[in-house]
């Protein structure tokens, strides 16, 4: 292997190349600088120029902004995703909850050997609280997803409550899961009924009413929904409802 | 009133990383600057005032690590004053290209009387030095100070590994004593959340170092585990023992109500008529020479009547109306203690938490305002103090022992402005640097050289991705091409420093380049990423 060779190497193999000669190179974005690093790294005979070139200068450099005649780089690739499988899970409201994942290539290469056209899944499980991360799973809901999906808003059916997420898939009988998210605890979204019979007097409801406590539930309420799901949301909704009753 | 009742009001001093050798050229620079003239520097002399007429005024001050390390470098200060010459320079021309309009003509001399009496503040009262006149202010007990997370980034959004919460916090911390801490020769006790945001277990990371006291939106005190028995007339305590107060949402409502907020009243001066967008830019290169797109002048002509002609800014009626809203404020506030105090086996707290930068920058005619409000509660009322969080919990170190609700002050009061479809695809990359950032310091315990110099830029680099005002200015579409441009840079820097360190290829010139521009925090040591 040479330089020219890397050179018809498409960007995914070039990944490919570095992973299995156990570099890390996911977060070389640049196509030139990946063959560049590989090149180095591996020791690989080097013929014609590096393409550290002009033509990239020109790509990155081009756009001349404030500064003192400084060309500042105004185009900053970042990799679409990194190669290590994980979900995370984080609250963004009572309602709703936003995951993020990333599955390493190798593994759905291997799931693909294993399984004919898996039915990639988010399982997503309410939790019994004060049981921590791995507590009692309660029941679950199924979103399925593609193998191109990267990241999902879920409407969480219940506030006050807690959730973590396997992600997964099914080979249409048994469900397999790849990772598992942090647990989330959703926020209850309005005042306890629950009184601290150390601390309370006859007049809390009155200073909470003060306090403008229940204008400001009524304007939680109306709050709008995430919108990257406003036109997903009503089968998101129906999906998670169904399968809860 | 049947017993004392306190007042406690709350200023987010604020503004996100802007580069110092791109000040006088920068977007953000002007912003900065802007701020400056019409904030911070209009706040201090308010104060300065109030001291020394003898009103009463006690106020808490949380300076962002961002902030002070600019408001406290003489790179800034030295753009600053170029850009004060330069607004002085074109207020010279306004005055006189307005000659044949009395009422713009009156206004633009105002301005140029103000933007030179500032300059010379800035330089004589303050020696050039913010932060110096702060220090003075807070050694009389006009002014607690505090600080926030290192580079504000919303901390609910970034626990996904413990160290990147900590790291906000301990960097927030070490800025403060830098800047502040050591000439003050104390701790602060009280820390201020970026946007207030708020989850179940923060207070671990708060109360581990030091920390007393913070400050919740409402309904992070209203919505928390059990009723609070005072609604928000007296802060609640988490069960490791730091203890939150709850901004009062009435405060907020009446300046800021879109509605009949004070400041959308029609005689104030409407901040976004600026000449910097009206006049030729010719015009305006000639006086600011650095700038190459439409900014910000601080000349704006207009007050926010709108549909008619000659709706030039009357500064007369304007400060009539900042008179008649403070009198309404103090009525509303004294009526509402009042109130809560009947209800109570304690004095009630009042908190009115705001970002600093509302009054004068976005609310022109806010810092006359508040200056009414201090003075007309000198005159009204002998049984309302102001105090601090400190001041408090010295009164009453016990406090309701319950878990505060997950919260933030911003739009509908969770994280939705944070995660949105505009911005949620920067988390999926800033809990990965922060993971990678984690192995670095633990992989190179000792490193020497330019690795290390690589190492501290990649946790500058790190840290600048996490601001929230990138997330924020992406989400409001106010400036989203900066914020995503921000963004995006950073991390693209610390992706790259991380493959060059780990590849032991480090690019010296580029690393250089990195070091003058994105120079926030020097001192930073890349280890305090380790666990």
């Amino acid at each position: 292997m040479d330089r020219e060779t890397l050179k018809n190497l498409s960007v995914e193999e070039l990944f490919q190349v570095g992973k299995e000669s156990g570099l890390d190179v996911y977060s070389l974005i640049d196509r030139e600088e990946l063959i560049d690093f590989l090149v180095e790294q591996m020791d690989l005979e080097d013929q014609g120029e590096p393409e550290k070139n002009k033509k990239r200068k020109e790509k990155y450099f081009s756009i001349e902004s404030g500064s003192k005649g400084i060309k500042l780089r105004e185009d900053f690739p970042l990799p679409e995703h990194y190669s290590d499988t994980r979900i995370v899970l984080l609250i963004r409201d009572p309602d709703w909850a936003f995951a993020y994942w990333d599955i390493d290539p190798k593994e759905v290469k291997s799931i693909a050997e294993k399984v004919d056209s898996p039915q990639f899944l988010l399982r997503v499980y309410e939790i019994e609280d004060g049981m921590g991360d791995s507590g009692e799973r309660e029941f679950y809901f199924d979103i399925p997803i593609q193998i191109t999906d990267y990241s999902w808003y879920i409407n969480v059916p219940n506030r006050g409550s807690s959730y973590i997420i396997d992600l997964g898939y099914t080979d249409g009988e048994n469900f397999v899961g790849i990772a598992t998210s942090n647990r989330i605890d959703t926020p209850r979204g309005t005042i306890a009924s629950e009184i601290d019979k150390f601390w309370h007097s006859d007049w809390t409801d009155n200073l909470i009413d003060l306090a403008g406590g229940n204008t400001i539930v009524r304007e939680q309420r109306s709050a709008m929904i995430p919108r990257r799901v406003t036109s997903l949301a009503v089968s998101h909704y129906f999906y998670s409802q169904d399968k809860l009753e | 009133m049947k017993q004392e009742a306190y007042l406690m009001p709350v200023f987010n001093a604020h503004m996100p990383f802007v580069r110092s050798n791109d000040a006088l050229y920068s977007t953000e620079g002007n912003w900065l600057f802007e701020t400056i003239a019409e904030t911070y520097l209009p706040m201090l002399e308010m104060f300065d005032r109030l001291e020394e007429e003898n009103i009463e005024f006690k106020v808490t001050i949380s300076i962002s690590p961002t902030l002070l390390s600019m408001i406290d470098n003489d790179a800034f200060i030295d753009s600053f004053i170029t850009h004060m010459e330069h607004k002085i320079r074109l207020g010279e021309s306004e005055f006189r290209r307005s000659e044949g309009n009395p009422s713009l003509n009156k206004i633009a001399g105002l301005y140029l009387e103000r933007f030179k009496g500032e300059l010379e503040y800035f330089k004589k009262n303050c020696g050039g030095r913010i932060l110096g006149r702060l220090l003075e202010l807070s050694l009389k007990g006009r002014i607690e100070l505090i600080t926030s997370a290192a580079t504000y980034a919303f901390l609910p959004l970034l626990r996904v590994t413990r160290r990147g919460v900590e790291t906000q916090i301990d960097v927030g911390l070490d800025i403060f004593e830098e800047h502040i801490g050591r000439k003050l020769g104390k701790k602060p006790t009280g820390f201020w959340l970026p946007e207030c945001g708020y989850s179940p277990g923060l207070e671990y990371y708060l109360e581990d170092r030091g920390i007393k006291y913070s400050f919740l939106d409402t309904h992070g005190v209203l919505f928390a585990e059990k009723k609070p028995k005072y609604g928000i007339y007296a802060p609640i305590k988490a069960p490791n023992g730091v203890t939150f107060f709850g901004r009062d949402i009435l405060s907020t409502r009446d300046v800021w109500s879109a509605s009949s907020g004070y400041l959308n009243d029609i005689s104030y001066r409407d901040s976004h008529r600026d000449i910097g967008f009206e006049l030729p830019s010719e015009y305006l290169k000639k006086f600011f020479p650095e700038r190459k797109v439409s900014f910000c002048t601080g000349y704006k002509y207009r007050s926010r009547k709108e549909g008619v002609e000659e709706n030039y800014y009357d500064p007369e009626v304007a400060s009539r109306k900042a008179l008649e809203h403070a009198e309404n404020f103090v009525y509303r506030r004294i009526n509402n203690i009042e109130k809560a105090s009947e209800m109570m086996d304690r004095s009630p707290v009042i908190v009115f938490a705001y970002d600093a930068e509302l009054f004068g920058h976005m609310w022109y005619e806010g810092i006359e305002w508040m200056e009414n409000v201090f003075r007309i509660f000198n005159s009204r009322k002998p049984g309302i103090k102001f105090i601090t969080g400190e001041d408090y919990l010295e009164m009453y170190p016990e406090n309701q022992p319950v878990l505060p609700s997950y919260s933030s002050w911003s739009e509908a009061g969770y994280s939705e402005e944070l995660l949105d479809k505009e911005n949620d695809w920067i988390y999926r990359h800033i809990h990965k640097s922060m993971e990678r950032m984690n192995e670095l310091a633990r992989r190179y315990g000792d490193a020497r050289g330019i690795i290390k110099r690589a190492l501290n830029q990649a946790a500058r680099e790190a840290l600048l991705a996490q601001s929230s005002d990138w997330a924020l200015m992406i989400k409001t579409y106010q400036n989203s091409y900066i914020g995503s441009r921000r963004i995006k840079e950073h991390l693209y820097n610390f992706n790259r420093l991380y493959s060059s360190i780990l590849a032991d290829r480090i690019d010296e010139q580029w690393l250089v380049q990195l070091e003058k521009s994105n120079n926030i925090f020097p001192k930073i040591d890349y280890k305090i990423f380790k666990d």
